[in-house]
């Protein structure tokens, strides 16, 4: 323990130590070398937030968390700080904004995240029902609602006849994910329900085995018939995404996707994409049933994370939901 | 709220073994009679053993540390691993009990898909908690999981009166299982937290649990939310992992 702590301090004092050289050598802050040596990305603004957030200075350290109107203020602060002039450097001060831009705009967005999922379903407010109506129409367009409570609630996915006590811990955040995954993605949202309703065919024994003939054998084998429940696993996939966001995996993913600020709605295209993955993935997995959920969703999760690993990594969504979104 | 939760127990005498029933320590029973602080120290009565004040003691102070310090009465069974089966309707609040039990963050919570399984391990004693979905489509999935099983926790939900007649059927179904014989049960009368939560004697007579005849039983009022009455839960099912007959 000791040891470590000593080894900490150590290398802080070697990584300063190793800042003064390089700025002494080059005549350019830790700041500029960044921004000179990183193509506009999730790998410099990760790094510019790193920088920032370990900075000696007071004025660096809490730039990380200003309001969005001070941005511009703070970085005209940290050139007169870093004795940094705007007219040789003009590039920088404009890299920078973008930067900080994303960084402070992640917060943001874990902030906004965060009060959507503690605000639970609420029966009695009807924007919240609206929103509720509005999902079994995007998924379901030719069957009417025959009532509020209804058994039909399980042909979509819910658990019994009244999908309010299945949003739970993710409150409102789960419902707005599968009402935008429906209503901009409406043909794939559809697809995935339609696909997670056939139940798997594969209650034969081995002893059945032998009777079929191998074609007979083959063609169950194929059967693409998945069987979970569409919205209890959109709640679940929000949860997913949810930890995600929390725990900073998706910057990769946010910084290199969005040029500015990143939204509530890049968080839901995101859900959009999260939730083919997912369905293909199960696909791909062919669990015997439902009973292997959990299993499939850990081992995706390990997937996406090693995937955000990468700097350069979006979690690249081409579809329909995210059709105005390619254009860096 | 807490008052009358946790004084209330109703607990099927006839079919506890004389030896087991002797054990419990009296101090459960007044546990918790103030309210508020479902966590905090009992009051002690005289009729305690020095052994039993010291583990209450630990109970008080580390709250989840209490799980721990009643497996360790179970010194007659090292080693032993312990299979719980949890069950109940969708909702009921099987996995924030799961949570609370490994005393995990129960604030993100999402309906089960499948199952989920808990082990918590304490001095060379493990209780292996499988925690399996709800909802109607998984309920015939339960029967893969009754091999071998213990103890049988059954979670009610007390305030949703309308599936009191759901639930009682899949209790009763569950009792008629042949691998589950005589397994005991423990019916936890959950979300006593809220106001129109019925009260676990009212549940009790809903479900006719006088009527069983062939395993230990127990009621006991609890809110997995905020805790309160799962220790004394987990109390009974500890004295009762032997209960078992063959």
């Amino acid at each position: 323990m000791l040891i470590q702590v000593c080894l900490y301090f150590y290398c802080k004092f070697l990584w300063r130590c190793l800042k003064f050289v390089m700025r002494k050598l080059t005549g350019r802050c830790e700041l500029q070398r960044i921004c000179y040596s990183n193509k506009p990305g999730a790998s410099r603004t990760m790094k510019i937030e790193t920088s920032l957030r370990d900075s000696k200075s007071k004025l660096l350290q809490t730039s990380v968390s200003v309001h969005p109107d001070a941005i511009e203020k703070t970085i005209e602060d940290i050139m007169e700080l870093k004795n940094i002039n705007p007219d040789i450097n003009p590039q920088l001060g404009i890299s920078l904004q973008a930067c900080l831009l994303q960084i402070v705009g992640y917060r943001n967005l874990i902030a906004d995240v965060e009060k959507l999922r503690r605000e639970p379903y609420d029966s009695e407010n009807p924007q919240h029902e609206e929103m509720l109506l509005k999902l079994w129409k995007f998924l379901k367009p030719n069957t009417p609602l025959e009532s509020r409570i209804s058994k039909q609630w399980c042909e979509i996915g819910f658990q019994g006849d009244d999908p309010k006590t299945d949003f739970r811990g993710m409150g409102l955040l789960g419902l707005y994910n599968l009402q935008y995954f429906a209503e901009r993605d409406t043909t794939a949202a559809q697809q995935v329900l339609s696909d997670s309703l056939h139940p798997k065919c594969r209650d034969i024994t081995k002893k059945e085995i032998s009777k079929f003939s191998k074609t007979e054998w083959e063609k169950k084998r194929m059967d693409k018939a998945i069987g979970y429940s569409f919205a209890i696993v959109g709640i679940n996939i929000t949860d997913l995404a949810y930890n995600l966001l929390i725990s900073g995996a998706l910057k990769t993913h946010f910084y290199n996707i969005a040029p500015e600020a990143p939204t509530l709605s890049h968080f839901q295209q995101t859900f959009c994409y999260l939730m083919h993955e997912f369905h293909k993935f199960w696909i791909e997995e062919d669990p015997m049933d439902i009973m292997e959920f959990n299993r499939v969703r850990e081992k995706f999760r390990k997937r996406i994370v090693k995937q955000l690993q990468n700097p350069d990594m979006a979690l690249c969504p081409h579809f329909a939901a995210s059709e105005g979104l390619i254009n860096m | 709220m807490g008052g009358p939760l946790a004084r209330l127990r109703i607990s099927g005498k006839a079919e506890l073994d004389p030896p087991l029933y002797h054990c419990f320590p009296p101090s459960l029973c007044v546990r918790g009679t103030s309210g508020a602080a479902p966590k905090q120290l009992p009051l002690v009565t005289g009729r305690q053993e020095e052994e039993e004040e010291e583990e209450e003691e630990e109970e008080g102070l580390g709250g989840r540390m209490g799980l721990l310090s009643i497996l360790r009465k179970l010194k007659s069974a090292p080693d032993q691993e312990v299979r719980i089966l949890l069950l109940g309707l969708d909702n009921a609040g099987k996995t924030t009990l799961l949570k609370q039990l490994a005393s995990e963050d129960i604030s993100h919570i999402t309906p089960t898909q499948g199952f989920n399984i808990k082990s918590v391990q304490s001095q060379g004693f493990k209780l292996n908690v499988w925690d399996i979905g709800g909802q109607r489509k998984i309920r015939p999935y339960w029967r893969n999981y009754f091999e071998n099983t213990d103890i049988l926790i059954y979670v009610i939900d007390s305030a949703d009166r309308k599936r009191f007649e759901e639930t009682g059927q899949e209790l009763a179904e569950l009792l008629e299982e042949e691998k589950l014989s005589c397994v005991p049960v423990l019916i936890f009368a959950n979300k006593q937290d809220l106001l129109t939560a019925a009260p676990a004697s009212e549940i009790a007579e809903g479900l006719n649990l006088h009527t069983i005849r062939d395993r230990v039983w127990q009621i006991q009022s609890c809110s997995a939310l905020t805790g309160e009455g799962i220790q004394d839960g987990m109390n009974w099912v500890c004295k009762n992992v032997n209960a078992k007959k063959k």
